[in-house]
């Protein structure tokens, strides 16, 4: 490592050159604050002459150093925060770095089930999340979420009671089957809310490796029982390795 | 309805009531020297010798033939007839034979199921004094409802077996209406061609005088234990393990028609159309009580005055236990119509609402009062222990497990 530096203050001496601290810039990519209708994101960043490799961030993940100046992502509907930082030749990490914090909104009067895509190790249990898109206001939901049974297996399913409406008293059946589960809700005394939200938590146990995508079919029905148009449906994939 | 002399002279002598008539029947003997038969008919007696004047046949005969005819004379009830059968031969000498046919009754009802009261009206049975003619089922009955001058008619299937006939109307009868079955007597008839006897006067008068008219009162669509209401308890015991096991005898959908009259087109499916359909009459049932569907923060969760479960009667804790010291993190949802108690969590904990899951609600003395349902077990606020005392962190089972509360712990029962 001594012999490292040695040789790279002669090479900076030698071409008489200084190196400066890196510095890096967000070029593309939605900023703070913003609301995005798109689930596929392009980030495309720069440094400053001494940044020579990158490190993004979203939400928590970190990723490994790169020379690369972008990064296109597929994301879940929500909030994410997404950073870059670079270091310099001689291994300086930039202290102040920029960062953005956005929301995907991709999918309005509808049902989505995250993660959109992802992996998941083979060895542990995993969580499917079934989603609300901002729906028009109704009485009554019905949900039908089918899997891959070679892939993966139902293994429980829990209701967030978190944005029920006040006053109003939840009623929910769920029939779960070896290759999909069934859901009735309902909201005696009330609608459910025009927002976004958390409907359930469904648990898998992986089975085999491969590609296991989860497909969402689902409606939703006024107080006097009249369907009401849905404009999105989105399932999703996971990658078992 | 067979009427067999004993030591006659002619075969296999039968009298059979036939629309309303007697059909009489013999066979004559094999003999060559038979000339004719003489049949006289009498309600005093039998008749002595063939010169009486009631004959209602007369006819030469050939030895070892059947015979029949139809007495002209209508049957009435109570009175007995009494045929006697001479037997001519060539020699001018006689035999005779003697049949007494007591006029049976035409059918009547004798038990009606549904009896009365409110009923879901699904089937009706009606049991008969007399085994039940198959023919013209579909225009032996008129099924309708109604509620003011709104009148709804109904298909209906009928179908006999001996004495019993059973009337299946489709659509399920709509809800709240006042039901009405009129028996049809000139269609409804016993296997001997008797009309149906609607007036309970013992006389065939037909359509329209023996018609019979049967009224029920429908009750809410989805009231299975048939109180009045849509209520929790329906859900809880019927409704809901009906959807899981997709039991059919409960459905409930699809529906046609505005609330509270709907009419339930069954598909044999227990599905999406039926949870609507429960869940609008729920409602109704709930807004016609005069019920508010009352969330209650905080600590402990109590039953207030005026609750079926008075607030001295017991009460539900769950506490978190970070701090110890913490409010309860569930709110209840006061639903008044039932012992059932509806039980989640409070949102800002962020716990979620449990798969079925039960807890049995207790008195202070330990008397079992309703049951609810309540968070995840879960959750990282809520301890569950089983009988052993031993932390429960997957989905519950059938069984007893504890919840602690405060420093006690309460027992509770898993229903699945």
């Amino acid at each position: 490592m001594k012999r490292t530096y040695i040789l790279i203050l002669l090479l900076t001496g030698c071409t008489g050159s200084y190196i400066g601290l890196p510095e890096t810039r967000i070029v593309n990519g939605p900023p703070y604050g913003a609301v995005v209708d798109n689930n596929t994101i392009k980030f495309v960043w720069e440094g400053n002459e001494y940044t020579t490799e990158f490190r993004y961030c979203i939400d928590t993940i970190l990723s490994e150093w790169t020379d690369a100046e972008s990064i296109t992502l597929i994301l879940d509907e929500g909030w994410h925060t997404f950073s870059v930082y670079g270091r310099n030749l001689i291994g300086e990490i930039e202290k102040t770095y920029p960062r953005t914090a956005f929301l995907v909104d991709g999918i309005r009067n509808g049902f989505s089930l995250a993660p959109l895509l992802d992996t998941v190790s083979i060895t542990r249990h995993f969580t499917i999340f079934l989603r609300a898109e901002t729906p028009c206001l109704h009485r009554y939901e019905h949900f039908v979420i089918k899997w891959d049974r070679a892939k993966v297996e139902f293994s429980g399913i829990l209701y967030d009671s978190s944005s029920y409406s006040p006053n109003a008293l939840p009623v929910i059946i769920t029939r779960s089957y070896e290759d999909s589960a069934e859901i009735f809700l309902s909201m005696l005394g009330g609608d459910f809310p025009e927002q976004d939200r958390v409907i359930c938590s469904i648990e898998f146990v992986p089975i085999n490796s491969g590609e296991c995508d989860f497909i969402l079919d689902g409606e939703i029905f006024d107080s006097t029982g009249t369907t009401i148009p849905l404009d999105t449906l989105q399932g999703g994939r996971i990658v078992i390795y | 309805m067979l009427f067999i002399s004993l030591f006659a002279q002619l075969l296999n002598i039968s009298v059979t009531k036939y629309n309303s008539k007697n059909l009489v029947s013999f066979v004559t003997p094999d003999s060559s020297t038979i000339e004719s038969v003489i049949v006289i008919r009498r309600y005093d007696r039998f008749a002595y010798n063939p010169g009486e004047w009631t004959i209602v046949w007369r006819n030469p005969v050939d030895p070892f033939t059947p015979y029949s005819f139809v007495d002209s004379v209508n049957l009435r009830p109570g009175i007995i007839q009494k045929f006697t059968f001479f037997t001519i031969y060539n020699d001018g000498e006689y035999f005779r034979d003697t049949v007494s046919v007591p006029t049976p009754v035409p059918p009547g009802i004798v038990d009606i199921t549904p009896a009365g009261g409110l009923i879901r009206g699904e089937r009706f049975r009606f049991i008969f004094n007399s085994p039940m003619d198959t023919t013209y089922s579909e225009s032996s009955f008129i099924l309708f409802s109604f509620h003011g001058s709104d009148t709804f008619y109904y298909e209906g299937s009928m179908e006999v077996i001996s004495d019993t006939i059973y009337i299946s109307p489709y659509p399920l009868p709509r809800s709240c209406d006042t039901l009405t079955i009129i028996l049809k007597s000139s269609y409804l008839k016993d296997i001997f061609g008797n009309c149906f006897d609607g007036n309970g006067n013992y006389i065939e008068e037909g359509s329209p005088v023996d018609d019979c008219s049967v009224k029920w009162q429908i009750s809410v669509l989805g009231d299975f234990n048939l109180d009045g209401y849509v209520d929790s308890k329906d859900y809880t015991e019927y409704f809901r393990d009906a959807m899981l096991s997709n039991n059919p005898d409960y459905e409930t959908g699809p529906v046609d028609g505005t609330v509270p009259y709907l009419v339930c087109y069954r598909d044999g499916d227990m599905d999406m159309s039926d949870f609507i359909g429960f869940c609008r009459m729920w409602e109704y049932s709930i807004r016609r009580k005069g019920m508010d569907i009352k969330t209650t923060n905080g600590y402990p969760v109590l039953y207030s005055s005026g609750c079926i479960i008075p607030l001295y009667q017991g009460f539900i804790e769950l506490f978190t236990l970070t701090p110890v010291q913490s409010p309860s993190i569930v709110f209840s949802t006061e639903f008044r119509d039932t012992f059932y108690y509806f039980i989640q969590v409070n949102g800002n904990e962020q716990i979620h609402v449990a798969r079925p899951v039960g807890l049995r609600y207790m008195s202070m003395d330990g008397e079992v009062l309703g049951e609810m349902r309540f968070g995840s077990p879960n959750s990282v606020d809520i301890k569950i222990y089983d009988t052993l005392g031993r932390r429960v962190n997957a989905p519950l089972k059938n069984g007893i497990y504890f919840i602690k509360s405060g420093m006690d712990k309460k027992k509770m029962w898993v229903i699945k």
